[in-house]
């Protein structure tokens, strides 16, 4: 889950990110206080089963023999999962286990705004999957395409328009899976596990541990292996939030009580921030000011997640069309999990934790509420929600590197085999450099290119998503469009200041014409497609040709007809 | 690998394909539009159905003005917070509807069937053939 998970918005336009109030982890002690034996026995057993399962799945769901010798095989998983699977996968891919830290964080600390719009956006972007994916699903199905670049390719012809969508997307994904080593990293720190240690490489070990099974794994079994522990992960997350929003609030009081403490805390930290002289920054219920805020987080949010790589490939490992549209019924299932998770960031305030990070609110919630064994089915849970995501997104990206980097520009000749086994060897990478720049680097820099990350995908929507039917915009003036964008979304997120960030101090910044502070990438967006739109309109009239359409050539006078060619599509564009 | 699957899979999607086929053949003999259960199944009203359906749950959510109030409360819990829970409930069943129709008019593989021309050439025809009239 995406875009902006991190990225705050504050009421009165001053855009403040919860990253901002957080310190670098390993930092936090003050609450957590020692090593917490039960926790982690609990904690060890169950990621060691994990684990396990894992290893499995290299046999799992397997028609032949042999080694995962296709990309479809190790990356897509024989594009063969049904209903069920698609649900645990598509679920789990793109609800992570940073978004269960980050979402309640924000809401202890922020509120509304920078919280719940999350409920807002995964609420709305089911309709956005409903109308776009099985289209994409078809058409890549139709001709072998793995990753959103591949489609780029085959529509329009252009090489170079293929590589701008590549390279977006593995730079938006790649701080993404550094971001989940974030999550993993606040709940071993709850455990206290290795914090007593002086030495970083012990400190780190767990999570260098963790990810060095999740490697492994990944390289046998490809999308099996997170397919597979999605199962787990998922099981145990709702068991946990389920028992969590049962028992916790009841204790405190009831949710009238709980809701009625954050509000209180809220007026007496905004109340505090105007005496210091400071914007208020805490949302309880937005007001007219935060109105755009709100919307264009929660829209741009929800058009942005689907154009992120690791979640096209759930999305096509699945068998059918249908099973992608069924899902979207039950799917906003897990949109309420993530409801319930952010409430829980309420519950914390109620219950009386207290932590200058945020993004500790939720684990020492559970350590505080739950008896040892059950904190350590939680923090299981949170872990596993980090490596599942993790895992797709180093496939996606080592997808797109082999893809469109490696097949489309240095050997055009590679055998299947061959792409899988770069695509394996790319994952690898992916994944330890993530590693090396969550371990090496402070955490504030993966939460600034996250969140960078999520206006630059953003770019990549009218290439992919309008490419989807026709007319088709030319291929000249959605590179144009994609170019601008990017530069306008990246200068301004880099000129936005925070009382404790000098640059990339949030996702919002004033729309020019409006006078209201607004998504970053929405704003890009506009620009990015009316550039497109002139762009192709003027071309058109120069008699400038567009690039060969692969899709259209199949079977002759197939031409889709273009009557219908906008009509299903009411959601992105409302 | 792929051979095993495809095996698996030709039934089930000869199964909508081949139900299209007569259902557009159908709508098309009869003139389509005389009774209630003709309407039903007419492929461009679903859609039309489909994109309302969608269309207000995204305008719902994005008003933030209609909602954005503490009361009345809920078991506690203010009319903002609710009220974007309720559109989630609200938008899972009408997605749920959709499919229904969707599947019901045989537009549940609007022109795409083109895609899965791998699977064999029955399902170019009809699917494609209906909507271009």
């Amino acid at each position: 889950m995406s875009a902006s998970g991190a990225a705050a918005v504050q009421a009165g336009g001053v855009p403040v990110p919860v990253a901002a109030v957080q310190v670098p982890a390993g930092e936090v002690q003050a609450a957590a206080g020692g090593f917490h034996g039960a926790q982690f026995a609990v904690f060890a057993v169950l990621l060691t089963g994990v684990a396990l399962l894992g290893v499995f799945a290299a046999r799992w769901r397997r028609g032949g023999t042999g080694a995962l010798a296709s990309l479809d095989d190790w990356g897509l998983a024989g594009r063969g999962f049904g209903g069920f699977v698609a649900w645990f996968l598509i679920g789990g891919d793109i609800f992570t286990a940073y978004t269960f830290v980050a979402v309640p964080g924000a809401m202890y600390a922020t509120g509304a705004v920078s919280g719940w719009y999350a409920v807002a956006y995964t609420t709305m972007v089911w309709p956005v999957v409903f109308v776009l994916m099985p289209r994409l699903w078809s058409l890549s199905h139709r001709h072998g395409y793995v990753t959103p670049a591949d489609l780029v390719r085959g529509r329009y012809g252009s090489r170079s328009l293929a590589l701008a969508v590549a390279v977006t997307g593995i730079l938006a994904t790649m701080p993404y899976i550094a971001l989940q080593l974030v999550g993993l990293q606040a709940v071993l720190e709850v455990m206290g596990v290795g914090t007593g240690s002086g030495n970083a490489f012990v400190r780190d070990l767990p999570v260098i541990i963790a990810f060095g099974v999740l490697a492994v794994c990944t390289y046998t079994a490809g999308l099996r292996a997170p397919a597979l522990i999605a199962f787990a992960k998922d099981t145990l997350i709702y068991l946990v939030v389920a028992v969590a929003i049962i028992v916790i609030p009841h204790r405190v009081g009831g949710f009238g009580a709980v809701f009625d403490a954050a509000e209180g805390k809220f007026d007496a930290a905004n109340a505090a921030a105007t005496a210091a002289g400071r914007h208020p920054s805490a949302v309880f219920i937005p007001g007219p000011k935060d109105f755009l805020a709100y919307g264009t987080l929660a829209l741009g949010s929800a058009m942005a997640l689907f154009m992120y790589p690791h979640a096209i490939t759930g999305v096509l490992a699945t068998r059918s069309r249908e099973v992608i549209r069924r899902n979207t019924a039950v799917l906003p299932l897990y949109t309420l999990l993530l409801a319930f998770l952010a409430l829980l960031g309420y519950v914390a305030i109620a219950a009386g934790v207290h932590t200058t990070n945020p993004r500790l609110a939720i684990p020492l919630l559970f350590d505080q509420e739950f008896p040892p064994w059950f904190a350590g089915v939680a923090f299981t849970a949170i872990a596993v929600g980090a490596l599942v995501p993790a895992a797709i997104m180093s496939i996606a990206a080592a997808n797109l590197f082999t893809r469109t980097i490696y097949v489309g520009h240095l050997r055009p000749a590679a055998t299947a085999a061959e792409e899988a086994k770069v695509s394996k060897i790319a994952s690898l990478l992916v994944k330890a450099g993530a590693l090396v720049f969550v371990l090496g680097l402070d955490t504030q820099n993966s939460i600034n290119l996250q969140l960078l990350g999520g206006v630059w995908i953003m770019q990549t929507f009218p290439a992919v998503a309008l490419g989807l039917w026709r007319p088709r915009l030319h291929r000249r003036a959605l590179l144009a469009g994609w170019l601008v964008g990017m530069v306008y979304g990246t200068w301004q997120a880099y000129e936005q200041h925070s009382p404790l960030a000098h640059h990339f101090g949030g996702s919002l910044a004033t729309v020019p014409g409006l006078g209201r502070t607004g998504y970053i990438a929405v704003t890009a967006f506009a620009l990015n497609l009316a550039i497109a739109v002139v762009g192709t309109v003027l071309l058109r009239l120069g008699g400038v040709a567009n690039g060969p359409d692969e899709t259209a050539a199949v079977p002759a006078g197939t031409a889709l007809p273009s009557p219908r060619a906008d009509q299903p599509e009411p959601a992105p564009s409302p | 690998m792929t051979k095993d699957r495809r095996v698996g899979e030709r039934p089930r999607r000869r199964g909508p394909a081949h139900l299209d086929r007569t259902r557009r053949g159908h709508r098309r003999r009869g003139g389509g539009r005389t009774s209630a259960g003709a309407l039903l199944t007419s492929a461009p009203l679903a859609r039309v159905a489909t994109a309302l359906v969608l269309g207000c749950q995204v305008a719902a959510v994005l008003l933030v003005g209609t909602y954005a109030r503490r009361g009345p409360r809920l078991w506690g819990v203010p009319f903002f917070y609710w009220y974007s829970l309720m559109w989630l409930v609200i938008g899972a069943a009408g997605m749920a509807g959709c499919v229904w129709l969707l599947g019901r008019s045989g537009t549940a593989h609007p022109r795409v069937a083109v895609a899965h021309a791998t699977t064999g050439a029955q399902a170019d025809g009809p699917a494609d053939g209906g909507p271009r009239r």
